[in-house]
């Protein structure tokens, strides 16, 4: 068959902005990702042995299920448990958020076991109380020194978000079915959905790559 | 808050049958995905220059593109090249695909972690590339390579999920098929949630199990790429 | 056996009433079932200056953590100025902000400024003003003679630079009485005198110092009284003079004429 990318281009509008709506979708993803992996962090980091043991479960419920079937459980299940009815955006950002957390907390947990056991030492001992040690002196270290895989980690968020067009989010490839569905021309629509996934996902390595460059450089 | 229990028991022959395909799907695509990563990986380290750029811009690919835009393309694109494959052959190919691409990156750190000395005592000896690689390199390699590798297997596990959404019974198809029926989502995708979370538990324990008489490091402090 | 010595008979100071500072009475600990210190009685007054020597592993570093809780004793009293040291936290942080303490690995936070180094105590615990503070930690900075570097990083000073720069920010507190552990031992030769320098102004001055070193030279100058420490017991506890020149212990002997052979 014939390849008829001059039909697609003019109607290229929809996949654009489908494709900032996934990076849109993303980084609030993200930012949600990365709240949730700190307080599991610091909760895991507590004496109350019942928050260490509820990170436990959570980060083992999270890495043992599919992400599909956690967005579909935060859409559809949720909602009638709890009784608030929330829409596929809220929905959407904060299955992904809750999942995405639980790697962030692992990426973090590996971060502060590289911190030097020195600092909380001349921490304590200038007098700081516990929660100036976390938030001033130990967990800026904790980040600075995770930033490339925290980018590696976006990249994983936007890979997700296709699974959101199973929830009637019209990101990237919900914008693309829509489109080869009407035009009957899925190679087209699905090779250049394919092409931006990969620009999306190929710079945001690449600038994660630079970033573990710059940060051997300036090594704290 | 009633829970329906009754829903997911009159339907748990459908459950099982979903239960039952994923863990196939598995079964058969984690070893195709294995050889394909091992050949990649072989390609990605050889001296040919397009044998290691074609292995680069496959792990490239697989890496960026999401599976479930590969499984379209499979899926809804090929048929307009006269190549339509059913739903299941569709997940094992794409699946050991995606499998593949990871696994070779895999075998390729653990290739660079064995040291130097040990290709050039192989060479030293005179031992024929295909010789050495398999009965020197390969042994030290395992015990690199299975932990980073168990979480792949475990994310193609999870990823086998997708295939719901081209009409592949497995699990997750199953639990939209009940909910289709009874209306009780809440039950229903609490069971398989709960059900994978027992695949990856056991799956986990009986890697960690293995990992410890290979005599690896800890499984769950490897990376996880998911 | 240690001794707590009333009076003190060098030239350079004068009997005093002065307010006792750290008192450690029967102090015992141990990690796991191997003792580290034992039957520790230990009286530090305001403005005396202590040097504690030994060989490794003789307890000297244990010994002064224990006085801002970096180590937990299990037995015996510990009493910094005037509050026991037990596990509530309260008693605890209160003493730490009394107590500084400078490290051997100098400890300074990387991500922050010199400057932000040495405000963040006095603004997160004594809730100064940031103006109030800074002014405060230039004025200490030049104590330790670096006030220039005040916007520099941690990573962009000297070894020397540095353990100024930590100095300078446990002063901040204005603690009562100051702790260095080993604070020279991984400096490079030529940065020694810098650091032993400052620390020796700071004595001059009148400031409580618990010193762990190795360095003789300092001890035989600032102290005014050196205590021997060997397999977790204070064996000796004399001034300078009649320590160096009369040790009254085998064990110190010995280790002085190890020590003294450099």
């Amino acid at each position: 068959m014939d390849l008829q990318f001059a039909e697609i281009i003019p109607k290229l509008g929809p996949l654009l902005w489908g494709a900032l709506y996934t990076i849109f979708v993303g980084l609030l993803a993200c930012g949600v990702g990365v709240a949730v992996g700190t307080a599991l962090l610091l909760m895991k980091n507590t004496r109350f042995w019942i928050l260490r043991t509820f990170t436990s479960i959570y980060s083992s419920f999270i890495r043992g299920t599919p992400a599909l079937v956690q967005i579909l459980i935060f859409y559809y299940a949720l909602a009638p448990l709890v009784g608030i009815n929330i829409g596929p955006f809220t929905a959407g950002i904060m299955a992904i958020g809750f999942n995405s957390g639980a790697y962030v907390a692992e990426i973090l947990r590996g971060g502060l076991s590289r911190v030097p056991p020195g600092q909380w030492e001349a921490a304590k001992a200038l007098g700081l109380p516990k929660h100036k040690i976390w938030f001033k002196v130990i967990l800026p270290q904790v980040f600075n020194s995770v930033i490339p895989l925290l980018v590696n980690e976006f990249t994983m968020v936007i890979k997700i978000t296709p699974l959101l067009s199973t929830i009637t989010l019209v990101e990237l490839t919900r914008a693309s079915q829509m489109l080869y569905n009407e035009t009957f021309r899925p190679v087209e629509v699905l090779t250049l959905a394919a092409i931006m996934y990969f620009a999306i996902c190929f710079s945001i390595s690449q600038f994660g790559e630079y970033l573990q460059r710059r940060s051997l450089k300036f090594r704290l | 808050m009633n829970f329906d229990y009754m829903a997911i028991w009159e339907n748990s022959d459908i459950l099982l049958n979903g239960l039952s395909m994923t863990l196939l799907i598995s079964a058969i695509t984690i070893p195709i995905g294995v050889c394909i990563g091992v050949g990649i990986c072989l390609m990605r380290i050889s001296n040919n220059r397009i044998l290691r750029w074609t292995a680069i811009s496959y792990i490239e690919v697989i890496r960026n593109v999401p599976l479930l835009i590969l499984i379209f393309m499979v899926f809804y694109a090929l048929p307009f090249y006269g190549i339509r494959l059913a739903g299941l052959t569709t997940g094992i190919v794409c699946l050991s695909m995606y499998g593949g691409a990871y696994f070779a990156e895999i075998f390729r750190g653990g290739i660079q972690s064995v040291p130097n000395g040990q290709f050039e005592a192989c060479k030293a000896l005179g031992l024929k590339y295909s010789f050495y690689m398999r009965r020197v390199i390969f042994p030290q390699l395992l015990q690199y390579v299975f932990p980073p590798g168990t979480n792949i297997a475990l994310t193609m596990i999870k990823e086998s999920s997708l295939l719901s959404m081209i009409t592949v019974a497995e699990l997750t198809y199953a639990a939209h098929d009940i909910n289709g029926r009874t209306f009780t989502p809440v039950e229903t995708f609490a069971a398989i949630a709960l059900l994978y979370w027992l695949i990856s538990t056991l799956f986990l324990n009986l890697a960690e199990r293995l990992n410890r008489k290979l005599g690896g490091d800890q499984i769950a402090d490897s990376i996880t790429i998911r | 056996m240690s001794s707590t010595p009333n009076t003190n008979e060098t030239p350079r100071t004068t009997i005093r009433q002065a307010n006792v500072i750290v008192e450690i009475r029967n102090m015992n600990k141990w990690f796991g079932k191997f003792q580290v210190l034992t039957d520790i009685n230990l009286t530090v007054r305001e403005g005396d200056k202590i040097v504690i020597c030994g060989p490794s592993g003789s307890g000297k570093s244990t010994l002064i953590r224990c006085i801002n809780r970096l180590e937990e004793h299990q037995e015996g009293d510990v009493i910094v100025d005037g509050i026991e040291l037990t596990e509530d936290i309260k008693n605890i942080d209160k003493i730490r902000s009394e107590v500084g303490m400078c490290f051997q690995q100098f400890n300074l936070f990387p991500h922050l400024s010199v400057m932000e180094n040495c405000v963040l105590a006095p603004m997160s615990v004594r809730k100064m003003h940031r103006e109030d503070a800074k002014a405060l930690a230039l004025q200490y900075l030049e104590k330790v003679r670096i006030p220039e570097q005040a916007n520099k990083f941690p990573s962009q000073l000297s070894g020397g630079q540095q353990q100024r720069v930590a100095i300078a920010r446990a002063l901040c507190m204005q603690p009562r009485v100051m702790l260095f552990d080993e604070p020279t031992s991984a400096l490079d030769p030529e940065m020694i005198a810098e650091v032993l320098d400052t620390m020796e102004d700071l004595a001059r001055e009148g400031m409580t110092m618990l010193c762990v070193t190795h360095e003789m030279g300092f001890a035989r100058k600032v102290a005014d009284r050196v205590i021997f420490m060997d397999q977790g017991q204070l064996v000796e506890d004399s001034d300078p003079i009649s320590f160096f020149e009369n040790p009254k212990h085998d064990r110190t002997k010995k280790f002085l004429e190890q020590v003294l052979q450099h």
